[in-house]
C-alpha cells in the first residue's frame, strides 16, 4: 500500500491553491476597481455639488433682487448670502456717490461679520471709507469692472484700512462691482483670513450677482425719475413731496414778505409700520396706507371748512410719512386740535385682509416764524419734533422748540461716544435679583447694562439703548453683554452655596437676534466662558418673535435644544400676535411692569395680569412679573399663581462685586 | 452615516482583529455588508456592528470606538491626502474641521451629516464642544489620537462633560504635551 497521495489528489490540492490565489488576486483587483470607480464618482459629484451650490446662490440673490425695491436691501441680502455660502468672515457694501469725473465709492453700514467683536475695528474703518477711482481696490473697480482678488491686502499700496484689518486678522480680499448697464453703482467687498484664491467659476458667479443687484439700482432710478416727474403719489393719490414743497414755499414766501406768520407744518409718521409690512406683507402695508390717507383727508377737509382756517393741504412724502400744512388764525391752537383729531381718526381698527390692524402715529409740529430762512428748515424741524414724539412712546404730539435741536445734536454726540465706548469696553453690568414668589427664594438675576460715560457719569440703558439701536451699535454692545453676563454667571455659581443653580437673564435686542450667526455666537460664548447653558435665560422682545416668525421659531428652537431658556420680555406692551406666541417655544413670559404699576390699591384691577397668567398656563409657560415694589403687589401676584418676581421689593440692580459678596455671605 | 466610514472601519477591523472578523460581525448582525463610499446607510448599522464587536471581544463599545477612530486616521489620510496637504499639525487640522474639512466632505458626499464642533482655545489646549445626536464622541476621541500619531504629537484627551451622561453637549479637552 502506498503512503504517497494519488497523483490526482496532488493535482486537486495544487489546483485548489492556485484557484484560491487567483480568486484573491481577483478580489484585490475588484476592490481596487471599486475604489477607483468611487473616486471618479466622488470627483464628479464634487463638481456637480459646487456648480449646484453656485446656481442656488445666484438663484437666491436674483429672486430677492427681482422682488426688491431698495438697493440697500439687495446689497445686504447678497452680502449675507455670499458670506454664508463662501464662509467668508467679513462682507461690506459700498455705494457710488458723486457725478462722473468726481465719482467715488463710499462705505456704508451694510455689512456682515461672523465674529462681530473681532471685525468691529475694521467695520468702523470701512463705514467711513471713501474710495476714489484708481486708488487701491475697491476704487480700481472704476477702471476694470470685474471681481478683483488681492492675495495680501497689507502689501497693497493705498490700502488705508490696513491696521484695522490687521487687528481683525484679515489678509486677503475680493472686490465685486455692482454694475448698472456699463456704470459702476456700488461694490461688494469681502475679506478673508486665509489666502486661497477663489475658483474662476466663483468669480464669474460674483460678477453675475453684481449685475443682478445693479438691476435693483436701475429700477430704483427709473422709479425715482417717475416719482419726481409726477405731482401725485401713485399709491394714495395725494400730492407728493415735490408738489407739497412747492405749496409750502409759496405760503412761506408770502408770510415772510408780509411778516404775518400763521402757518404750521405737521409731520406724521406711523408707529410700527415696518412691523405691519414685515408680518402681514407689503400689499397689506400699502392697503393700510391707502386707508389712512382717506381718514387723514377727511380730517383735513373738515378743518378746511372752518371759517378761521385759510388753507390746509395733506401730502404723502415717504413710506409711512404724511405731512400737512395749515394756515389760519390762532394757528398754535388750531394745529394742536388737528393733531388731536388725527390721533383720534386712527383709533378705529383697520380691516386689512383677514387681520385687524390698529394704527397709531407720532406727530411733530413746527410753527412758521421769522427765524426760518428756508421752508426746508421748517420741514426739518417738524421732522425733529416727530422723532421726539416717537421717543416718548406711541400716539404722541410734540411741537418743535429750539431745545430739541440741541437734543438732536446731543444724540449725534452720543452716537460718537458710544462708538468709542465699544472700543474701550466702557460698559458694566448690574444684576437685579429674581425670586420665586412663593418662598422669596433667590432663583437668579437679570443682567442690566450701565455705561460709564465719564469718571462720574453712569448712564442708564433707557438713555442710550434706543440710540444704539438706531445706529446699529446695539449688535456689538449686545455681544459684549452676552459674554460678560455668561462670565458673571460662572462666578455666581462659584460664590453661591445654593444647590439649585442661579440663572442669569440677558436681554437680546431684535437686531442682535436677527444676526445670521446668533446661535453659533451664543454657543461659542458658552464654551469660551464655561457657562452652563441651563444657567442662561435669553429675554427677547415681542417684536423679535413677530418679525420673521419662521426664522425666530427656528432660532429659539435651536437655543432651547442647547438647554438655554428663552423668555418673552415686556409682554403685553408691543405688537403681539397670539398665533405667533403659541408657535414659539418660549418657556417664560415676562409681564411688563406697567401692568402692575397702578395696582397699589385694594380695588385695583388685576384682570390683565390674571389673563396673561392664564394664557401662560395654557401655553405651559412660567411667568415672571417685573416692577414689584410692595408687599400688597407680592401677595396679589402670589395668589394669582405667578411663579417669579423681580422688583425693588427684593432688591435693586447692584454691581457684580456686591452680588458676589451677598452670595458668599448668605 | 456615509459608506466611506463603514469602508474605513472594515479595513481597520480586518487589520487589527484579523481578516475574517468583519465577515463574522456581518453574519452576527445579519447585515448585508454592501457599503459603497457614495451611499448612505442607517446609523444603527454602525452601532450594531460596534455592539457585536464589543460582545465578541469583551471590550466596551466606547473603547472600541476609540481604537477604530485611531486606526481610521492613517487610512483617511491615504484616501484623502489633499485634506492633509500643507497642514502643519493636529491643532490647525482640528481647528479647520468646520471651515475646511467638513465643507469639503459635504462636497464629496452630498447630504453628509458632519458634526459642527465648537472651539475654545488656550496656548496648550483646545476644548471641542460636540453635540451631534449620534453621540459619537468616543470616535472623535479616537480620531484625535490618530491625528496625534500622524503628526507625531502627544495629545492628552479628556472628556469632563459627556452627552452619554445626560449633558446637552460633550466637551472634549485636548492638551498638548
Amino acid at each position: 500500500m502506498s503512503v504517497e497521495p494519488a497523483q490526482n489528489e496532488f493535482q486537486t490540492a495544487e489546483y485548489l491553491s492556485k484557484k484560491c490565489e487567483r480568486l484573491e488576486r481577483q478580489l484585490v483587483r475588484e476592490k481596487a476597481i471599486r475604489l477607483e470607480a468611487e473616486d471618479i464618482a466622488e470627483h464628479g459629484l464634487r463638481d456637480l455639488f459646487l456648480s449646484r451650490e453656485r446656481l442656488e446662490l445666484l438663484n437666491r440673490v436674483s429672486s430677492f433682487a427681482n422682488d426688491c425695491e431698495e438697493p440697500r436691501d439687495a446689497l445686504q441680502f447678497a452680502i449675507n448670502e455670499i458670506c454664508e455660502a463662501a464662509e467668508w468672515p467679513v462682507g461690506h457694501a459700498l455705494i457710488r456717490k458723486g457725478p462722473v469725473g468726481d465719482a467715488r465709492l463710499e462705505g456704508t453700514d451694510i455689512w456682515a461679520a461672523q465674529d462681530q467683536d473681532l471685525s468691529f475695528p475694521f467695520m468702523e474703518a470701512s463705514r467711513t471709507l471713501v474710495a476714489w477711482p484708481c486708488a487701491s481696490t475697491p476704487g480700481r473697480l472704476f477702471l476694470e469692472t470685474k471681481p478683483t482678488w488681492v492675495t495680501d491686502i497689507h502689501a497693497q499700496s493705498g490700502f488705508t484700512r490696513s491696521s484695522a484689518a490687521m487687528r481683525s486678522g484679515l489678509r486677503s480680499s475680493i472686490s465685486v462691482p455692482v454694475i448698472m448697464g456699463h456704470e459702476l453703482v456700488g461694490a461688494l467687498e469681502f475679506y478673508q483670513t486665509d489666502t486661497v484664491e477663489p475658483k474662476p467659476e466663483f468669480l464669474e458667479l460674483l460678477l453675475q450677482i453684481g449685475i443682478q443687484i445693479g438691476r435693483v439700482f436701475k429700477r430704483r432710478k427709473h422709479a425715482d425719475i417717475l416719482r419726481e416727474n409726477a405731482a401725485t403719489d401713485s399709491l394714495t393719490g395725494l400730492p407728493n413731496r415735490l408738489a407739497f414743497e412747492k405749496e409750502v414755499r409759496d405760503i412761506f414766501d408770502l408770510e415772510h414778505q408780509k411778516s404775518d406768520f400763521q402757518s404750521a407744518l405737521i409731520y406724521l409718521d406711523l408707529d410700527g409700520f415696518k412691523l405691519v409690512n414685515d408680518t402681514l406683507g407689503h400689499v397689506s402695508g400699502d392697503m393700510l396706507l391707502v386707508a389712512m390717507a382717506g381718514r387723514l383727508q377727511t380730517i383735513v377737509n373738515s378743518f378746511k371748512e372752518l371759517t378761521w382756517v385759510e388753507y390746509a393741504l395733506l401730502a404723502r412724502i415717504g413710506g409711512d410719512e404724511f405731512v400737512i400744512i395749515i394756515r389760519g388764525d390762532e394757528i398754535e391752537e388750531v394745529v394742536k386740535d388737528m393733531a388731536e383729531a388725527v390721533h383720534k381718526c386712527l383709533h378705529p381698527v383697520h380691516r386689512i385682509g383677514s387681520s385687524n390692524v390698529q394704527a397709531a402715529a407720532s406727530i411733530g409740529i413746527a410753527l412758521n416764524g421769522p427765524e426760518y430762512t428756508d421752508p426746508q428748515e421748517l420741514m426739518r424741524d417738524a421732522d425733529v419734533a416727530m422723532y421726539e414724539a416717537k421717543s416718548e412712546g406711541t400716539e404722541q404730539t410734540v411741537t418743535f422748540s429750539s431745545q430739541m435741536r440741541t437734543a438732536a445734536l446731543k444724540r449725534l454726540d452720543m452716537e460718537a461716544d458710544l462708538r468709542v465706548a465699544i472700543n474701550t469696553s466702557a460698559f458694566e453690568l448690574h444684576f437685579q435679583p429674581i425670586v420665586s414668589l412663593g418662598d422669596r427664594k433667590l432663583v437668579g438675576y437679570e443682567a442690566l447694562i450701565r455705561w460709564q460715560r465719564s469718571a462720574d457719569e453712569l448712564v442708564m440703558p433707557e438713555e442710550f439703548i434706543a440710540a444704539a439701536e438706531t445706529c446699529g451699535l446695539i449688535v456689538p454692545i449686545g455681544t459684549w453683554v452676552l459674554r460678560e453676563a455668561c462670565r458673571a454667571a460662572v462666578r455666581f455659581q462659584t460664590a453661591s452655596a445654593s444647590e439649585t443653580p442661579l440663572t442669569v437673564s440677558i436681554n437680546v435686542a431684535l437686531q442682535q437676534f436677527q444676526q445670521p450667526h446668533f446661535v453659533s455666537l451664543v454657543r461659542d460664548i458658552l464654551l469660551e466662558t464655561g457657562a452652563n447653558s441651563q444657567w442662561i435665560r435669553l429675554e427677547l422682545t415681542e417684536s423679535a418673535a413677530a418679525t420673521n416668525p419662521k426664522q425666530a421659531k427656528r432660532v429659539i428652537e435651536q437655543l432651547s435644544a442647547m438647554g438655554i431658556q428663552v423668555s418673552i420680555d415686556d409682554f403685553g406692551t408691543g405688537y403681539s400676535s397670539l398665533a405667533h406666541l403659541q408657535a414659539m417655544p418660549f418657556n417664560t413670559i415676562k409681564i411688563d411692569r406697567s401692568f402692575i404699576a397702578k395696582q397699589f390699591e385694594n380695588s385695583a384691577d388685576w384682570s390683565f395680569v390674571a389673563a396673561m397668567k392664564q394664557l401662560a398656563d395654557s401655553l405651559n409657560m412660567n411667568v415672571i412679573v417685573e416692577g414689584i415694589e410692595s408687599e400688597f403687589q407680592q401677595a396679589e401676584l402670589e395668589s394669582l399663581g405667578c411663579q417669579f418676581g423681580q422688583g425693588w421689593l427684593y432688591g435693586k440692580p447692584k454691581p457684580e462685586s456686591i452680588v458676589i459678596e451677598l452670595l458668599e455671605n448668605s | 452615516m456615509k459608506g466611506i466610514i463603514f469602508n474605513v472601519i472594515e479595513e481597520v477591523v480586518s487589520d487589527q482583529f484579523g481578516p475574517g472578523v468583519w465577515d463574522e460581525l456581518l453574519s452576527k448582525t445579519e447585515l448585508s455588508g454592501i457599503y459603497t463610499s457614495l451611499g448612505s446607510y442607517p446609523d444603527e448599522q454602525l452601532f450594531d456592528l460596534v455592539g457585536a464587536a464589543s460582545e465578541m471581544t469583551g471590550k466596551p463599545a466606547a473603547e472600541l470606538l476609540k481604537t477604530l477612530g485611531r486606526g481610521a486616521m492613517p487610512r483617511l489620510h491615504g484616501r484623502f491626502p489633499k485634506f492633509f496637504e500643507d497642514v502643519p499639525g493636529a491643532r490647525p487640522f482640528i481647528l479647520s474641521l468646520n471651515t475646511i474639512i467638513h465643507p469639503e466632505v459635504r462636497k464629496l458626499y452630498s447630504g453628509a451629516g458632519c458634526p459642527h464642533f465648537h472651539f475654545a482655545e488656550t496656548a496648550s489646549t483646545v476644548t471641542l464642544g460636540y453635540n451631534s445626536p449620534r453621540k459619537l464622541c468616543h470616535l472623535a476621541h479616537g480620531f484625535v489620537l490618530g491625528l496625534a500619531d500622524l503628526f507625531d504629537e502627544t495629545i492628552e484627551v479628556d472628556q469632563p462633560v459627556c452627552m452619554h451622561e445626560g449633558a446637552p453637549m460633550c466637551q472634549i479637552e485636548l492638551t498638548w504635551k
